[in-house]
């Protein structure tokens, strides 16, 4: 894959992939942004050892959960209520505090439970597809989605 | 909380994210730099084998130079023994090890000395595109 394909590629999935790194990062949309771009250098970094028969967008979820990952790891970030403090625009003000419960709801989980609910609620992902993204075994993706929901449950209710 | 009313939820969901255009603008900064680093360590690569090349040859030419001097440096050590008082038996008996501890010093000096003269030569003439020279 040359530079050209692989910046056609990101433009035409960019925002899905930021959409969703956002929700990760529980509403910090600067976080977020760093996290895609370091996501996407390390996918053009990589893009020579990308399989053409496996999903380009599967392979660049992956790249972007490691990434949130270790990015977890290294600041231990608290994403908290705080987001919406930080928002520059009274629209994009408003967006967050409509979201603000379900950003608060998400926070809560673990990272794996967020990740494995965005994945399959957010993006559609079949827990096949979710096994193949998180590097986990079936089971655990299911029972994380359980935990998930039994969590989002008893949270979205208050 | 079901199935149904999570989907309903996420469905509806559309976290706002930045401008696009700034974000690509600033990722195609990000890969021209990666490019630039990838060029720079391509090039340090290839300017560190022609220094190992050249040190590899001078390393030859310095065999070849002490093979074929050999029996006039032997000589020159035995009679320099000889000159020695008190150490002449100990410094007769080691002289070829001393002979070929000189040769072998002498040649790793040389080989290292023309390594460091290659690289930093190869830096000085060989400078990647967009990187400025330091005065």
């Amino acid at each position: 894959m040359n530079r050209q394909q692989f910046t056609k590629y990101i433009e035409d999935n960019q925002r899905a992939v930021r959409r969703f790194l956002t929700a990760l990062c529980c509403g910090d949309t600067e976080l977020a942004d760093d996290l895609a771009q370091d996501t996407f250098v390390k996918a053009y970094l990589n893009c020579d050892t990308f399989r053409e028969d496996s999903k380009f967008l599967s392979w660049i979820y992956r790249i972007a959960y490691n990434t949130f990952i270790s990015n977890r790891r290294s600041y231990r970030i608290d994403y908290g209520l705080s987001v919406a403090e930080s928002m520059e625009s009274s629209e994009r003000s408003d967006v967050a505090f409509e979201y603000q419960p379900l950003y608060a709801a998400l926070d809560r989980l673990s990272d794996k439970e967020r990740m494995s609910i965005l994945l399959h609620y957010m993006q559609g992902y079949s827990v096949a597809e979710i096994t193949d993204i998180t590097q986990s075994s079936a089971d655990a993706v299911r029972q994380q989605l359980s935990r998930g929901r039994q969590h989002l449950k008893v949270l979205l209710k208050d | 909380m079901d199935d149904e009313k999570l989907k309903t939820l996420f469905a509806d969901f559309s976290p706002s994210i930045g401008n696009d255009e700034t974000f690509m603008t600033r990722l195609q900064r990000n890969i021209e730099a990666v490019e630039l680093i990838k060029q720079q360590a391509l090039q340090s690569q290839r300017s560190n084998r022609k220094a190992v090349t050249i040190s590899a040859a001078v390393g030859f030419i310095c065999g070849v130079i002490f093979t074929l001097c050999y029996p006039y440096l032997k000589e020159a050590i035995g009679s320099f023994c000889l000159q020695i008082a008190g150490a002449e038996a100990f410094m007769t008996e080691y002289s070829t090890v001393i002979l070929w501890s000189i040769i072998c010093i002498t040649t790793s000096a040389l080989v290292y000395v023309a390594y460091d003269i290659a690289s930093a030569v190869q830096k000085a003439t060989v400078r990647p595109r967009g990187c400025p020279s330091i005065r």
